[in-house]
């Protein structure tokens, strides 16, 4: 039996063109795309992830996802295709994370750290035992990631230098570092 | 949305550069199969085909073992490289149900040996078995690498399996090359050197990669 055809729609078809755009280097446009997809990413995921706050961890590991994996799009496919894969196999990681991950966490209230790299700045502060503690425990390329970017102040461009990988692999590993940090200074916290 | 989502999409496109395109799964498969046949083509011509091959070429359990070679070739190709792009379930599917026929092909071409009372050990020789399998490993070794290569770049789920099926593939694709040149006859050898060969490979490859990645994940513990 032949499953009908979805007919795409000429939003969906934008968002191919901007994704063809974003390929060629265009962030003007990629930045629009991620705006604009960005309610029908969180749809995806809230259907699937209990937790306000999990939720929006697992959103922005879509996003990651999606930049990670914008070079296996192809215009002549449908877009809302891919990105439905991109999502679901994104949540389906972050649900295998999970299992060592407590849902029940309390938002950060004792800490000055906040998870966005902007506001994530520690350099050169001295570090309490509890943040000392927390970062002894991630893994080493995202201790080097969150050394290099929040401690030692690096652009993206010198600490992906020195760590020896690219600019977007070294995000990923601060991203996921941040993440880590926080949930570690949660248990401590409890 | 959350300030934090703002300024990760903000960070994202700050930074974005032109990627190269992963090429289509047509075109790949074209490529890894130009590449598989090219070198099994050279085979047969440096060895050629084997006396009696037309009347062999009618032999039951002949051609179902090339049956199955061809689609365990093309099928668990298909898949791997499905597996590689994200919205690609279709093509996995069909990827996936034509190399588990060509594993039924295989099983069916023992089921009619045993029927028709063929396995004889008389001409048999696991040497010469392991020779045919080897050979084939040999073959896919250029197909293989760029199958990889193709995989490296994809992004997939279950990485590992999708290597594994590549594996399976493309020495597939080699073993029937062996199988055309190949001058026995004997059903075991057949089953065992050819269509097994395969499948006995990318098993022992999947578990390999299995291992590796324990041992990374332990060491980085």
């Amino acid at each position: 039996m032949l499953r009908k055809r979805r007919i795409e729609t000429e939003e969906e078809r934008l968002w191919g063109r901007l994704m063809q755009a974003a390929q060629e280097g265009d962030a003007a446009a990629y930045e629009r795309l991620l705006h604009e997809i960005l309610p029908v990413i969180r749809r995806h995921v809230v259907s699937q992830i209990r937790g306000v706050d999990v939720a929006e961890d697992v959103v922005q590991n879509v996003l990651l996802s999606i930049h990670r994996s914008r070079h296996t799009f192809h215009p002549a496919r449908p877009f809302a295709v891919w990105l439905r894969a991109v999502t679901r196999n994104a949540v389906i990681d972050s649900l295998r994370a999970s299992g060592r991950y407590d849902r029940r966490h309390e938002p950060l209230e004792r800490h000055d750290i906040a998870s966005d790299s902007e506001e994530f700045a520690l350099r050169g502060e001295a570090l309490s035992p509890e943040l000392s503690n927390a970062l002894d425990r991630l893994s080493g390329p995202q201790r080097q990631a969150v050394e290099l970017l929040h401690i030692r102040d690096l652009s993206v461009a010198e600490a992906a230098k020195e760590a020896g990988v690219s600019g977007s692999a070294l995000k990923v590993r601060a991203h996921r570092g941040r993440l880590a940090l926080r949930r570690f200074l949660q248990e401590q916290a409890r | 949305m959350s300030r934090q989502t703002r300024l990760l999409i903000a960070d994202l496109a700050s930074n974005l550069c032109a990627v190269r395109r992963l090429p289509r799964i047509r075109a790949m498969f074209a490529t890894v199969l130009a590449i598989g046949a090219g070198v099994g083509g050279v085979c047969i011509a440096l060895i050629g085909l084997p006396r009696g091959l037309g009347s062999d070429a009618f032999s039951p359990v002949f051609r179902w073992v090339a049956l199955s070679l061809g689609l365990m070739a093309s099928g668990a190709l298909l898949a791997a490289l499905a597996r590689a792009i994200p919205g690609r379930a279709a093509a996995k599917r069909v990827g996936d149900a034509l190399a588990a026929l060509g594993v039924g092909a295989a099983l069916w071409a023992a089921v009619l040996s045993a029927i028709e009372g063929g396995f004889s050990t008389e001409s048999f020789s696991l040497i010469d078995a392991a020779h045919c399998g080897g050979t084939a490993v040999l073959l896919g070794i250029p197909a293989l690498f760029c199958a990889v290569r193709f995989l490296r770049r994809g992004v997939s789920l279950r990485p590992l399996l999708g290597l594994a099926l590549a594996c399976l593939g493309v020495i597939a694709l080699s073993a029937s090359a062996v199988h055309a040149v190949c001058p026995s006859r004997n059903p075991i050898h057949l089953l065992l050197g050819h269509a097994s060969a395969p499948i006995l490979v990318a098993l022992g490859f999947l578990a390999g990669l299995v291992l590796i990645r324990e041992f990374r994940q332990r060491r980085s513990n």
